[in-house]
């Protein structure tokens, strides 16, 4: 797996895949769907697919696929690899979703939360996985959020596969623990190969940032001790987690944007409120053409 | 109260200074690490639209020119006057021609209001320049089109008279003239004499 | 993720404290000028009959205005640091004779011609002595009528002769604002940005509603009024106004000439003409011979150029 792509811009989010084996576009075939880095307040979140034909289950098991999590980092890297070298009849997809695109997407006016954005990731992984000719049949997947719920939409999608969404899907088939492997590995060397392009000769920022879970001391800590007053971290984090959130709240200088605090204030643009400004003296008030362009007359200069 | 305006700061040599307008008020003055946090995180989508992130926020911007004939420069009060006697001085430490103005999420468009504030100056002209003179002028250039059209036309007419003139010499002392009554039937039409001597020959 | 507040009001665009910093635009020419000379100062300002700030080029050649862009929720990142205040000042020429106007209008309730120097004086803003030396000298037969030459001129304002000037500016701004696009269409309307409008052009008429408005932002409200009776422009129509009131009683008022700066018209309490005591101008304008005052109709027809050339 090369990350290369990714490292190039890590503020955008990116897609990366492994060659279609022939024998997927002929055979039927299964997918699974799991992800990795969905907690933790730094780094990417990453989404993996494996696809096989369904004849090849089997061999997926004498592979040794089980619960990413419950596999230490060697064992990860090891699976990973085994996955690469079976390149004849198994495929791979990743969906890198950058820290930055994260925090973009659910801070925006109209709220995009994460579980939509993990479903939307999930949705267009599968249909580039059909667009590429894999003979898809069945599909599993984790789930995020409400299982049925989830099932449900993707079969509204995908009315001609095979879906199942379920918990622990990664324990329960090898194909989902493939996908999950997939998914761990990349985004633990996203994250350990982090370019800061906030860093400079003079200014380091360090790499003692714990496990990225917003529950980690060291992470705490971490986020702390890197804020910059008006900018606050570095796009390795997410400023949309309560944890970053409330960091800057104390330790960094307040900024206002006018989709916050007033709810009302939202609905009614500051065009408005100029014109609510009424009942004032009209020696006072300017002209619609400056009003509309919040052109005012400079009475002062401060002081 | 004045304000001496001290411009000595900035001269031809001086570098443009880069300056973003944000879509948000950040409560401070004071020095920021711009080129660390946030120039590289601006991208540039190949349409005009630059995309970029603060505080976690997604930003699209554009490049605003200044408007012709305009500079833009950075005043800087060093000291605070203490009392209101004193005279106040801006210094003037930056100059620019350009600036990029960031919006939340929507790309730049014409209507918002700091594009068409920018043509302020513009319109600004229409309303203080000296009528007088522009009056004028236009009726010194309307005149000279009215007259220059005249003559235009009057060099046209003398053309297509003499055009005339010579067509139907050409027609009669034609050493291929043949078809005599044919002749006779236009030459009757037209008004110049010696057509109709010749015509009344017979 | 609700943001810290700094205590109270503090922030929110309005931030008075300690601004030591502003960015502003401006002529090339006042730019260039590096000797000194370039001059903020506060002078009357002749709508709202307060201070305002302006600019006086090197030598006082010039003056100009200051306004500022001011949308909330804006901030610079200048270089290397961050300014709180997103304003953006821009300065533009201005024409002086309408700084000089109130000065004029005030003294002609003598009825005297008065030298110009001693009729531009002002205890409150003493620097506007300076606008002297930005007025053309024949410039000022546009507002006055002027007795003398040379350093004997005196002057005494001209009602006429100030609305003909200013109709003039009227129709210079409406033929800009139409050259530009400017949209000026209704008020109402203003917060639709659809294509709907595109198909609504705006008339002669609009532009030129419009233009007086516009203009208006550099006279005194009375002398607006009479700019609007003068060049016969007729109120917006009142069914573009979201009304608070019921449309009945609008409907009354709408023959009767409004002061421009109710073109916006969004619910507007007070527009109905008030019949307080006249002010020093109207009386001054009160006495003014209006009979040779022109119509609309007057204003379209050919004659107004052929008066032009005989200035």
């Amino acid at each position: 797996m090369n990350l290369r792509d990714f490292e190039e811009d890590n503020a955008k989010s990116c897609v990366i895949g492994s060659d279609v084996p022939g024998v997927t576009k002929g055979e039927p075939c299964c997918l699974g769907i799991d992800e990795a880095g969905r907690g933790p307040v730094l780094g990417p979140m990453v989404y993996g697919i494996c696809y096989c034909p369904l004849s090849g289950q089997d061999r997926l098991k004498d592979m040794g696929f089980a619960d990413s999590k419950t596999l230490s980092e060697e064992q990860r890297e090891k699976l990973f690899e085994a996955i690469a070298g079976a390149g004849e009849f198994m495929g791979w997809t990743i969906h890198i979703l950058a820290p930055n695109a994260i925090s973009n997407c659910m801070l925006r006016r109209s709220k995009y939360n994460l579980n939509t954005l993990s479903h939307d990731t999930a949705i267009g992984l599968i249909q580039r996985t059909l667009d590429s000719g894999v003979n898809l049949q069945e599909v599993y997947v984790d789930t995020v959020g409400d299982a049925s719920k989830y099932q449900d939409k993707l079969k509204g999608i995908f009315p001609d596969l095979d879906i199942t969404v379920t918990p622990k899907a990664d324990s329960k088939f090898p194909i989902v623990s493939a996908a999950s492997i997939c998914a761990k590995v990349s985004r633990d060397r996203a994250v350990k190969g982090w370019g800061f392009f906030e860093e400079t000769e003079s200014n380091k920022i360090s790499r003692q940032f714990g496990s990225g879970y917003p529950s980690d001391p060291e992470t705490k800590k971490w986020l702390a001790s890197m804020v910059e007053p008006v900018f606050g971290f570095t796009q390795f984090v997410r400023f949309s987690w309560s944890t970053a959130g409330k960091i800057l709240d104390d330790k960094a200088v307040t900024v206002n944007w006018d989709d916050e605090d007033e709810d009302e204030k939202a609905a009614t643009p500051s065009v408005l409120s100029f014109f609510a400004a009424k009942g004032e003296d009209p020696k006072q008030k300017k002209h619609q053409y400056f009003q509309e362009r919040f052109l005012h007359s400079v009475t002062d200069f401060g002081s | 109260m004045s304000v001496e305006v001290d411009l000595s700061g900035v001269n031809g040599e001086t570098a443009p200074a880069k300056l973003h307008l944000l879509p948000c008020e950040i409560e401070h003055t004071g020095p920021a690490q711009v080129a660390q946090y946030f120039t590289p995180s601006i991208r540039d989508d190949g349409q005009r639209v630059l995309q970029a992130s603060f505080r976690g926020r997604e930003l699209r911007g554009g490049n605003i020119t200044l408007p012709d004939g305009y500079t833009g420069l950075v005043l800087k009060e060093k000291h605070k006057a203490v009392s209101d006697e004193e005279a106040r001085v801006f210094h003037a430490s930056q100059k620019f021609q350009e600036f990029t103005y960031w919006n939340m999420e929507t790309p730049p468009s014409r209507n918002d209001a700091l594009q068409k504030a920018m043509h302020w100056p513009d319109i600004s002209k229409a309303v203080s320049e000296m009528l007088y003179v522009t009056s004028m002028s236009k009726f010194h250039i309307w005149s000279l089109m009215t007259m220059f059209s005249t003559f235009l036309v009057r060099i046209l007419m003398l053309h297509v008279y003499f055009t005339m003139h010579l067509l139907i010499y050409y027609h009669y002392f034609s050493p291929f003239q043949i078809h005599a009554p044919v002749d006779r039937n236009i030459s009757q039409n037209g008004s110049h004499t010696r057509v109709k001597l010749e015509d009344s020959s017979p | 993720m609700p943001p810290r507040r700094g205590g109270g009001e503090k922030g929110k665009g309005s931030s008075s404290e300690d601004k030591d910093q502003w960015v502003v635009v401006v002529p090339d020419s006042v730019a260039e000028s590096q000797d000194g000379g370039t001059t903020f100062v506060k002078l009357l300002h002749p709508k709202t009959e307060k201070g305002a700030m302006f600019l006086f080029s090197k030598d006082n050649h010039q003056v100009l205005e200051v306004v500022a862009f001011q949308e909330e929720f804006r901030s610079w990142f200048i270089g290397e640091s961050v300014q709180q205040d997103g304003s953006l000042h821009m300065v533009t020429p201005v024409d002086p004779l309408f700084l000089v106007l109130p000065y004029l209008v005030k003294a002609y309730e003598s009825g005297m011609y008065m030298p110009i120097d001693q009729l531009v004086s002002d205890e409150q803003y003493p620097e506007c002595i300076r606008l002297l030396s930005c007025v053309n000298p024949s410039d000022l037969e546009h507002i006055s009528d002027v007795k003398g030459s040379g350093d004997v001129r005196a002057c005494r304002y001209n009602e006429e002769r100030t609305l003909e000037w200013l109709k003039q500016k009227v129709e210079q701004v409406a033929d800009k604002l139409s050259d530009s696009s400017v949209r000026v269409a209704g008020g109402a309307q203003l917060l639709t940005f659809t294509h709907s409008l595109k198909s609504e052009q705006a008339s002669r008429d609009d532009y030129l509603r419009y233009a007086c408005g516009l203009v208006s932002d550099y006279i005194s409200t009375d002398l607006s009024k009479e700019l609007t009776q003068h060049m016969g422009i007729k109120l917006p129509e009142k069914k573009e106004v979201k009304c608070t009131e019921p449309p009945a009683k609008k409907a009354k008022l709408s023959d009767i000439p409004e002061a421009a700066e109710d073109y916006s018209k969004l619910a507007v309490k007070d527009d109905k003409p008030k019949n307080t005591k006249m002010t020093a101008a109207q009386r001054a304008l009160s006495k003014v011979d209006k009979t040779g005052m022109k119509n609309i109709s007057s204003f379209f027809s050919p004659k107004t150029a052929a008066k032009n050339k005989k200035k």
